[in-house]
């Protein structure tokens, strides 16, 4: 990837993203202030307990009065809760791919 | 989400606040905004979808990595932003509707083009302007689009790119060549 041609689309890549209009900047700032105001905090160990038992609870009201054309949810709480966060089971599985890197980029 | 009016001084101060919270996170922000902006628009060819885009992206990173060392933010930056990108043209089902012509987005795996050495590299640089790179990234397949971008525009190795895009390492190279010749060809068109 160090051709010329492929050298010269990213200076001028470059170029098109030093010299944005103001109101795009203007817009990306505020992007930017709305997504820091979003809450980060990490969800402690007893909160993802207690989300379970909500969960629990839901799912069991859900199995008591769900009509039988009503597909079918899983009897196990945490097959749900997996299959409710595919994606971030998908994140979680980049995460250590990350870490394995930089113990193989430490080690050699 | 839409973006622009009704913006006021009192706004600007809460934004500063929030900046004086995280001003790591913030300053990482800045740092890749205008790139993924740029990325997004090219992929929607629409800067209030791309906004909006670049708006959940971020959102997304701060809710759910912001305690994360800071030198891992980079790659799950794109990967979310490339995650979205995805998302917007599933839901608008233009990928394989539009650029149909250009070949399935699944016949890829695991062929290699190479690059097409026809011509002079020097003289097809020089000709190469942004309106001329722009109209090409915009007619390609997402996934050309993503690639190249990602390698040649954020200098992500092969590695980080399919790991960021998802697929195999011989589909980031497949869709890289494919864009590389397609800008190649191009310029080719236009100076004959």
């Amino acid at each position: 990837m160090t051709d010329q041609l492929t050298e010269k689309a990213k200076a001028l890549l470059d170029e098109s993203a030093e010299h944005m209009d103001a109101e795009t900047l203007a817009k990306l700032h505020q992007a930017r202030s709305r997504a820091l105001e979003s809450d980060s905090t990490p969800v402690p160990w007893y909160g993802w307990t207690s989300g379970g038992l909500v969960t629990a609870g839901v799912l069991l009201g859900l199995f008591i009065y769900q009509s039988p054309s009503q597909p079918p949810v899983y009897a196990d709480p945490v097959e749900q809760e997996i299959v409710e966060n595919m994606e971030l089971l998908d994140d979680l599985e980049f995460m250590a791919w990350m870490i394995l890197q930089e113990e193989t980029d430490a080690s050699s | 989400m839409r973006h622009g009016e009704g913006y006021t001084a009192y706004d600007l101060f809460q934004d500063d606040a929030r900046v004086q919270e995280k001003p790591e996170l913030d300053r990482f922000l800045a740092s890749v905004e205008r790139s993924a902006f740029r990325m997004a628009d090219i992929a929607t060819r629409n800067k209030d979808d791309a906004l909006d885009i670049v708006q959940d992206t971020m959102t997304k990173l701060v809710e759910k990595y912001a305690h994360k060392p800071s030198d891992e933010w980079r790659p799950l930056f794109y990967r979310i932003l490339q995650s979205r990108i995805t998302d917007f043209h599933r839901r608008s089902g233009r990928t394989n509707r539009i650029f149909s012509w250009f070949g399935s987005e699944d016949d890829e795996e695991e062929v290699y083009v190479g690059v097409d050495e026809a011509g002079p590299v020097e003289l097809l640089a020089e000709r190469l302007t942004l309106e001329k790179l722009t109209t090409c990234l915009e007619l390609l397949p997402v996934r050309q689009q993503q690639a190249f971008l990602l390698r040649a525009w954020e200098g992500f190795s092969v590695i980080e790119t399919a790991k960021i895009m998802k697929c195999s390492e011989g589909s980031v190279k497949t869709h890289l060549s494919r864009a590389t010749n397609a800008l190649r060809n191009s310029v080719e068109e236009d100076d004959d």
